[in-house]
């Protein structure tokens, strides 16, 4: 980050202070946090990933109710559907976030990802994490309204 | 401007909000012009200056594939069209200064701003908003409401 100096005015007296997450990737902003990543997809996985979508759309806001922290959370698939993109905005630490989606919304993120993203075990696996941390990319910006 | 899909805009909508979703290539060396432009002295006024439009839940930007793309993802409240206008009405400066560095990015104001970004915008395929029908807006209020509240219970049971 640059470190060149700020011009205080009174745009600036509404600044939003970014940091990292002090536990894991990604940019924090408050309570809030942001992580972006890349799952490779196994051969046909994106048509499973296609078939699959519905239920895992329609039973979201249960499951995100569950964990509580989701702001948002959003998927596409990218480069010619070999890969997945995801992006989500949270509440707290990234730690505690891993934990928290593997523990109360588990099955549903394994009936999504399992046997479509290339190397996904299951949430509750004790590898997964790592898994996970290895395909996330921390953003360079990160806006939230206050 | 132009309007390349009048009435028929990319983008999920959950309840009053959207998701807007770009893939961008990047020009060479564009990365890491980028990555110092949007460090800590870039973002605290850009943040404020973001904020007056009033309409956008969140904002990131992310540099992938080897320096060579970037994901931005926003999710605002209302109209694609206005969202887009809000930034050239709004925010015009800002705006030419975070994509300035993609490759072929015509200028906020220039005529074929539309059909750039409708171009390199990516649908996404599952979006999930935590508060699908309370708008940028109603959050302000009901965090202003639940400073008074805080208040008057503080004072209470001081």
């Amino acid at each position: 980050m640059t470190t060149a100096k700020i011009v205080q005015n009174e745009r600036t007296a509404e600044a939003q202070k970014v940091t990292t997450q002090p536990d894991g990737p990604g940019l924090r902003i408050g309570k809030r946090g942001e992580i972006s990543g890349i799952f490779p997809l196994v051969p046909g996985g994106a048509r499973l990933f296609r078939e699959r979508l519905p239920q895992f759309q329609a039973e979201a806001a249960y499951w995100e109710g569950r964990v509580g922290t989701v702001h948002d959370f959003r998927m596409f698939l990218l480069d010619n559907d070999t890969k997945i993109f995801f992006t989500i905005a949270f509440d707290g630490d990234f730690k505690p976030y891993l934990d928290d989606i593997a523990n109360k919304a588990g099955p549903w993120l394994d009936s999504i990802f399992l046997g479509v993203a290339d190397g996904f075990k299951v949430m509750k696996d004790s590898t997964t994490p790592e898994w996970i941390g290895k395909h996330i990319i921390s953003g360079v910006f990160l806006f939230l309204v206050p | 401007m132009s309007n390349p899909q009048a009435g028929v805009r990319p983008g999920l909508k959950a309840g009053r909000s959207n998701e807007f979703t770009l893939i961008l290539p990047l020009k060479p060396g564009g990365a890491e012009r980028m990555r110092k432009k949007m460090g800590d002295t870039y973002k605290a006024q850009d943040q404020s200056d973001t904020d007056r439009i009033g309409t956008i839940h969140d904002m990131r930007f992310v540099i992938f594939d080897n320096d060579t793309r970037l994901f931005f993802a926003s999710t605002f409240d209302g109209d694609w069209d206005a969202y887009i206008n809000d930034f050239g009405t709004i925010i015009p400066d800002v705006i030419d200064f975070q994509f300035g560095e993609c490759e072929g990015y015509p200028g906020i104001h220039s005529p074929n701003i539309k059909d750039y970004i409708v171009k390199h915008q990516v649908t996404a395929t599952h979006f999930y908003s935590a508060y699908p029908n309370a708008s940028v807006r109603d959050v302000w209020k009901a965090l202003k409401i639940k400073g008074g509240i805080d208040v008057v219970l503080d004072e209470a049971t001081a």
